[in-house]
């Protein structure tokens, strides 16, 4: 229940101590074209950037500017920049040394990265050229939400993850140092007949985890899942794991690099020959891999007997209360695990059988959504306890009657049919925030979407919500530093917009 | 006189629970005051030429609902210890000097304690309660007053004003404006450039007006019996206020940590920044000077003591001490009215840190302070009252109980506030007040 709200930000000129005429007013109102955080790669928020455009240029060229609030919004730089009239920011990043935008043109076939030094000075532009293909499979790829085109390395650099007009579709990760270090690329094989992608999640000053996806076809439900380990100062593969078909077939969600360098994977795993897009998983598994590649530790939860005992469900916990899509797992200070996620089914879906019957080619199923859930693992990955928070229902059209609810809880990832927003993990507090929003649909009064976050503070869950509905009024929440929610108040009578930061609260 | 961004320094804190001690909001004439506001803005209006009539009705009548509504939003006071002050004082100017045509003015006093004056050039002047505060002696305040008067003698509003309309209704800039918002190609700098401009010239007649009101001022204010050299020791003041700004101790560590409860380092650990620099980059920002309204204070001072031998100070006089003690009184009161959080706390603390408020009213302060953040945090409110940490600001100790108050969560806050009442419980017992408060963290902390 992803609320889009349509807020058309208005940024006037700061220079004008006197707007006096229409005119003038009109030439300096800018529309934002995008805004959003400024995240690290726990989520935190370093900050707020706001892109518009401040002026039409000859030949297709126009004035940019991007104004960027620190965490506490207030103005850190407005900077200027001049690039053609299709150029949108794509995403920003932040790792301590430098601030990094990516500005797209497709139309062009580029990306920019522009980089921000601590004085906020512009660094030397990057551009990096795109092939049709390679802007097709990236509009594709930036749906699924799951996709890291820009890893932030503190201290270090940032990764840019490039897809590859190879034989099919293959990949670059280029790394670009901010600390006087080398730049390196790391390549799929030109020739290879796979569509070959990579994502990469976890990185420190030693090591870069990329996920490599491979598959024979863009359709293909075959797909082959690498772990690759690079070393950051070099690009050089240092070990890979593959999980396949017919070798432990897992879906892998997580990484973590602890401070021995050792990786520990999580994920869920299935039975030796089943596909990851179309059977049941088996339940859940973890993975510890020293730095040389070796498996340390694996670990199997299974869903019929662990996971059912702890829920005190008899039989089957996935008959009894629907499959669990995971959004993230979280480790604390003193190793334990807790994984986040939303129970689903797949229901019937009553205009779907009604379109069907008059000759439509709807889905007849739908997934239903329903209670976010937390599972609590011991350090050895033993499940300790399961919690459940209420959340209203919230349906999403099956995108095919075909394969298994999770394959269509994973595209459905990509469009927002699930709840849940993001999560932060404060380190020096030893938290986290799970945050969602729902649509709560109250007894005796008008319906209202929630910002409701689960927070685990001391080993304890509890949650807190931020209703997002007040007269005249539309809302807009956007994460903030650790601990807190920014909120949009967009006041539709006085077109203004009220910018305010609150701590989520623990009760 | 000078637009300072803040606030007092010579801050006197009795924070007042009785209500007979508070200001009053709303005039006892409203009615005839708007009557008023009516009448001197229609007159205001026929000073123009008549080609620029409909124009200046326009802006005037705009100004003068806003200065409504500023009224009914209380932005100013009706005090008649105020007032009858302010009015000895007008009294002699308005003696020594019978030239001036007082009929129509109306003095009237902000609540703002940010130190200064302001001449609306309809007759209507506004003094705030800062400039109370800041002036050691009646002479300061009738400096400024001489000051602001002179504006008025001056026509600088309508003047101004003139110079607008006539700026924007010429052909010249007509055909500028026109020519600058037809350009397809690049026209956000060109009107930038315009603006760049015209902002210069209304700034620079804005600087040269007020070195005239600073002369003509001191011309008036010589015939007074007031000590001339206040003309510049409260320019002085207004220019050291800047740098006077929340420099105070406040201790809030000390303050804030208890024996069952110590002070947590966390709540006001500095933030990494983005940037590191000392204020923000804008590459769209105009230079500084161009945007000046007022010449600076020095320049005006060596300028005034020019034209004048100055000598002698003015002498406080006791009713200028009832009237600091009254708004001291009533200070905190207006902020925390405003849920201005963070300087009630910084006040509350610094004061006490000074021995200027004593225990009782400290503590029965902080009890409601605390108490007022837990209820703004738990609505997820209380961002919209209380401003987070300026990563540019100057103002270190003000900046640190922004971290602080933004740090500290229900569960720091319940206990903060339960320790805080039971360790100065002894101080306030009969305190209703107080009892409530701590009444309220107990049952926050029995659950």
């Amino acid at each position: 229940m992803k609320k889009a709200s349509a807020l058309l930000l208005i940024c006037l000129a700061a220079n004008l101590s006197f707007a006096q005429t229409k005119k003038i007013d009109q030439v300096n109102t800018f529309k934002v074209k995008n805004s959003g955080s400024i995240l690290n790669k726990e989520k935190d928020v370093d900050g707020y950037y706001f892109f518009y455009e401040l002026d039409k240029l000859k030949k297709g060229d126009r004035e940019f500017a991007i104004k960027i609030l620190d965490k506490n919004l207030t103005e850190v730089a407005q900077k200027t920049y001049i690039d053609n009239k299709n150029t949108f920011l794509m995403t920003s990043s932040f790792n301590n040394q430098q601030m990094m935008f990516a500005l797209a043109n497709y139309k062009e076939k580029k990306i920019t990265l522009l980089m921000f030094d601590k004085k906020a000075e512009q660094m030397p532009a990057i551009d990096i050229p795109l092939e049709s293909k390679e802007i097709r499979y990236f509009q594709y790829l930036q749906q699924t939400g799951d996709f890291n085109i820009v890893l932030p390395v503190e201290n270090k650099g940032f990764v840019f993850n490039k897809l590859e007009d190879n034989k099919k579709i293959g990949y670059s990760l280029k790394y670009y140092p901010t600390d006087g270090g080398k730049a390196w690329e790391y390549n799929s094989p030109e020739e290879s007949k796979e569509f070959l992608t990579i994502n990469p999640i976890e990185a420190n000053d030693k090591f870069v985890v990329a996920l490599e996806m491979s598959k024979s076809s863009v359709f293909s439900r075959k797909i082959t899942i690498k772990t690759k380990v690079l070393d950051i100062n070099t690009g050089a593969l240092l070990y890979e794991k593959e999980y396949s078909k017919k070798s432990h077939p897992k879906l892998i969600t997580n990484a973590f690099l602890d401070k021995d360098n050792n990786l520990l994977l999580m994920g869920e795993y299935f039975k030796e020959g089943d596909n990851i897009f179309d059977d049941k998983s088996l339940g859940l598994s973890t993975e510890v891999i020293d730095a040389t590649g070796k498996t340390l530790y694996e670990n199997f939860i299974s869903w019929k007997d662990d996971v059912a005992k702890i829920a005190k469900v008899d039989g089957n916990y996935i008959q009894d209360k629907g499959y669990i899509y995971f959004h993230n797992v979280v480790r604390t200070k003193t190793n334990e695990y807790y994984a986040i996620g939303e129970f689903y089914k797949r229901t019937a879906s009553a205009s779907g059988i009604a379109m069907a019957a008059l000759g439509g080619g709807n889905s007849v199923t739908q997934l239903t959504i329903t209670n976010s859930v937390v599972f609590k693992f011991s350090p050895d990955f033993k499940l300790l306890a399961i919690q459940e928070f209420e959340k209203g229902k919230s349906r999403a059209p099956s995108l095919t009657d075909f394969g298994s609810p999770q394959l269509n809880a994973h595209a459905l990832k990509a469009y927002g049919a699930f709840d849940y927003a993001y999560t932060q993990v404060d380190k020096v507090n030893d938290r986290f925030y799970a945050c969602f929003i729902d649509y709560e649909r109250l007894k005796g009064e008008k319906n209202k979407n929630a910002f409701k976050t689960i927070i685990c503070d001391e080993g304890k869950l509890t949650e807190d919500k931020i209703y997002l509905e007040s007269d005249n009024k539309d809302f807009r929440v956007m994460p903030a530093k650790l601990g807190n929610v920014l909120l949009m108040e967009y006041d539709k009578k006085s077109k203004t917009i009220d910018l305010h930061l609150e701590k989520l609260n623990i009760k | 006189m000078k637009k300072i961004t803040c606030i007092l320094f010579l801050f006197l804190f009795f924070f007042a629970q009785s209500q007979n001690k508070g200001f009053t909001y709303t005039p006892s004439n409203i009615d005839s005051l708007e009557t008023y506001l009516s009448k001197i803005t229609v007159n205001r209006v026929k000073n123009f030429d008549t080609s620029e009539q409909k124009k200046a009705k326009e802006i005037l009548e705009e100004r003068r609902i806003s200065f409504s509504k500023s009224i009914k939003d209380s932005a100013f006071i009706f005090d008649p210890i105020i007032n009858n002050y302010l009015r000895d004082i007008l009294t002699e100017i308005y003696h020594a000097n019978p030239q001036i045509d007082h009929q129509d003015f109306y003095f009237i006093i902000n609540k703002s304690l940010v130190p200064n004056a302001a001449c609306y050039g309809n007759g209507v002047f506004a003094v705030n309660l800062g400039l109370f505060n800041l002036a050691e002696s009646e002479d300061e305040i009738a400096s400024v007053l001489c000051h602001e008067i002179s504006h008025h003698l001056l026509r600088h509003n309508d003047k101004s004003l003139q110079k607008y309309i006539k700026t924007f209704n010429s052909k010249e800039v007509k055909q500028k404006i026109n020519t600058a918002t037809k350009v397809k190609y690049g026209r956000r700098a060109v009107v930038a450039e315009l603006m760049k401009d015209l902002n210069f010239n209304f700034m620079k007649y804005s600087r040269n007006a007020e070195m005239q009101a600073d002369s003509l001022g001191l011309a008036l204010f010589s015939k007074t019996k007031y000590s001339k050299d206040a003309s510049i020791t409260i320019l002085k003041k207004l220019d050291l206020c800047d740098g006077m700004i929340f420099s105070s101790q406040t201790n809030l560590k000390e303050n804030f940590t208890f024996a069952e409860y110590p002070f947590k380092e966390n709540w006001v650990m500095q933030e990494d920044k983005i940037f590191d620099t000392t204020e923000s980059v804008n590459d769209l920002k105009p230079e500084k000077d161009s945007l000046k309204t007022h010449p600076d204070i020095p320049i005006r001072i060596e300028t005034m003591l020019k034209n004048q031998k100055l000598n002698a100070s003015g002498l406080t006089t006791s009713q200028l001490e009832v009237i600091k003690k009254r708004i001291s009184e009533n200070a905190l009161q207006i902020y925390s009215d405003n849920y201005k959080l963070d300087i009630v706390l910084y006040q509350l603390l610094s004061q006490h840190e000074k021995g200027l408020i004593d225990d009782p009213t400290f503590n029965i302060g902080i009890s409601l302070l605390l108490k007022k953040v837990y209820v703004l945090k738990e609505t997820h409110v209380f961002g919209k009252y209380v401003d987070p940490v300026n990563a540019f600001s100057e103002e270190k100790n003000l900046n640190e109980i922004r971290l602080f108050l933004s740090n500290i969560e229900l569960k720091n806050i319940r206990k903060i506030g339960l320790y805080f009442c039971q360790k100065n419980e002894i101080s306030v017992k009969e305190n209703p007040v107080f009892q409530e408060n701590y009444a309220f963290f107990k049952k926050l902390n029995q659950n």
